[in-house]
């Protein structure tokens, strides 16, 4: 990347910095291109920097305002990515979460894991040696059979049978879990017969005590 | 070239044979070539529907075994000049008739009519794998409960299977009010379900039974809700961008207005 970036938005004009590099190399590539872009600038003469994924301690920021105001240059704020990733960790948590997961031996154990990318509708049957994931819905009247774990990352309405061989350990996932009938190892259970469950939010189906429990995905940490 | 479309539901009694004979009638009256194509051996009602039953000579099984030729099987419509029906045979069964056979005679049609519109037995059997062997789209017929919605879905994933993508859905018979009470499912929830583009839906209206058994498409009647929502699916196939019709405002019978305008109803 180049170290010095300019870029307008509507706040102004933001500086992006790579700051991986030695600040004095640093400092000599912004004079050169404020030099540069002086037409670029006009009287806009204050900026944010964006840190990039560095964040500066306070001698290196103050570093960075002085070579700034010899320039002529007002620095308003320095930002850096960091701050941002956060917060996009935070939402793709369940995502991580469930890459270790697949990632993990145990994962792996019941064999190479099949990922299939469309919906399941009514009449169509998957059995698969191993684990699977579906990325899409499984309608009611589909089945999905895998010998490991059943992951649906959409609304599962149909039959999931996971474990399929008698493995008590294995798990059933999907983002609105409401199936038809769920079996996991040689348990079986079924949807109640009045109340229509509508989940909300991704839930994981597991084998405790003999008994197959339903929780929230989240909640399980 | 024309356009091949199959109207199927896998269920039974949805309404296949009303939309097809709706649908090819709004086409002709949009000035369309049209030839609409009973392959429901051996039940035939297409016919029936389009009043044309008493001029039957020869059925589509006459032409694939070629004992006529294919212009001496199609039957004009009283109404359109564009109109044709090609019958099934009654005497026969869904055997008669072979894929590869059905395939060349959409071929054969498609070059003379800007539509050919199939109207496909109920059930996944050989009478469905002949229907939709000649199609380029599929049209998915479904009323608002959950056996044909099942059936929609299970018939949805055998058209994806045939290399039949995108087809297109319509809901049929559906009763504005027994939605809103919450007794019926509602088009949302249909669509969540099948997962694929709307492309109309036709409310529950008595004048279907009347036209159906006088044999005069009700998308000709401009009194019916029925015959609109028919229309302007016609207009969608044609690719004009026609907004649903408020269900809402038909829910409103004459008694409600009239107690409405006396001021015993807000």
């Amino acid at each position: 990347m180049e170290p010095v970036i300019l870029k307008g938005n509507r706040e102004g004009i933001v500086v992006h910095l790579d700051c991986n590099l030695d600040l004095q190399v640093l400092a000599e590539k912004i004079i050169e291109k404020f030099t540069a872009a002086e037409a670029f600038l006009g009287s806009e003469r204050k900026v944010v920097i964006n840190t990039g994924d560095v964040v500066l301690d306070e001698g290196q920021a103050q570093y960075l305002k002085n070579v700034f105001s010899s320039l002529g240059v007002e620095v308003r704020k320095i930002i850096s990515e960091i701050d941002k990733k956060e917060n996009v960790f935070s939402a793709t948590q369940e995502t991580a979460e469930m890459l270790d997961m697949i990632n993990s031996d145990q994962f792996l154990a019941a064999g190479p894991t099949l990922i299939i990318r469309k919906n399941l509708r009514s009449g169509q049957r998957i059995f698969h040696e191993g684990s699977i994931i579906i990325l899409g819905d499984v309608n009611p009247g589909a089945e999905v059979i895998a010998t490991g774990h059943i992951l649906v990352i959409g609304t599962l309405r149909g039959i999931a049978h996971a474990g399929a061989k008698g493995d008590p350990g294995a798990i059933v996932f999907a983002n609105r879990l409401q199936p038809t009938q769920l079996r996991i190892g040689s348990f079986i259970s079924r949807a109640p017969d009045n109340e229509e469950v509508v989940p909300v939010e991704p839930e994981i189906a597991y084998i405790k005590n003999d008994m197959v429990i339903i929780e929230k995905y989240l909640q399980k940490k | 070239m024309g356009e091949v479309v199959v109207v199927t539901s896998g269920k039974g009694g949805v309404g296949k044979t009303t939309t097809t004979a709706n649908i090819g009638t709004g086409l002709a009256a949009l000035g369309k070539k049209v030839v609409l194509v009973d392959t429901d051996i051996g039940l035939r009602n297409l016919d029936v529907v389009m009043g044309l039953e008493n001029r039957i000579v020869y059925d589509l099984v006459d032409v694939t075994k070629g004992n006529c030729r294919l212009r001496q099987a199609l039957i004009k419509d009283k109404r359109f000049d564009g109109l044709f029906l090609l019958p099934a045979a009654q005497t026969k069964d869904k055997t008669a008739v072979n894929a590869s056979e059905m395939q060349n005679l959409c071929e054969s049609l498609q070059e003379e009519f800007d539509f050919v519109i199939i109207d496909c037995p109920a059930g996944i059997e050989q009478g469905f794998k002949n229907a939709i062997a000649g199609a380029h789209k599929a049209l998915v017929v479904t009323t608002p409960e959950v056996s044909a919605v099942r059936d929609a879905d299970r018939i949805i994933g055998l058209l994806e299977a045939n290399n039949l993508r995108d087809p297109k859905l319509i809901i049929n018979r559906i009763r504005p009010d027994m939605v809103k009470r919450g007794d019926m499912m509602n088009i949302e929830d249909m669509i969540d379900i099948l997962a694929i583009e709307l492309l109309g839906v036709v409310p529950e209206d008595e004048q279907i039974v009347v036209s159906t058994n006088r044999g005069e498409p009700v998308v000709l009647d401009i009194q019916s809700r029925a015959g609109q929502a028919f229309r302007n699916i016609a207009k969608r196939l044609l690719g004009e961008e026609v907004p649903l019709i408020n269900l809402e405002r038909y829910e409103e019978g004459l008694v409600n207005k009239l107690k409405r305008f006396l001021g015993f109803k807000e």
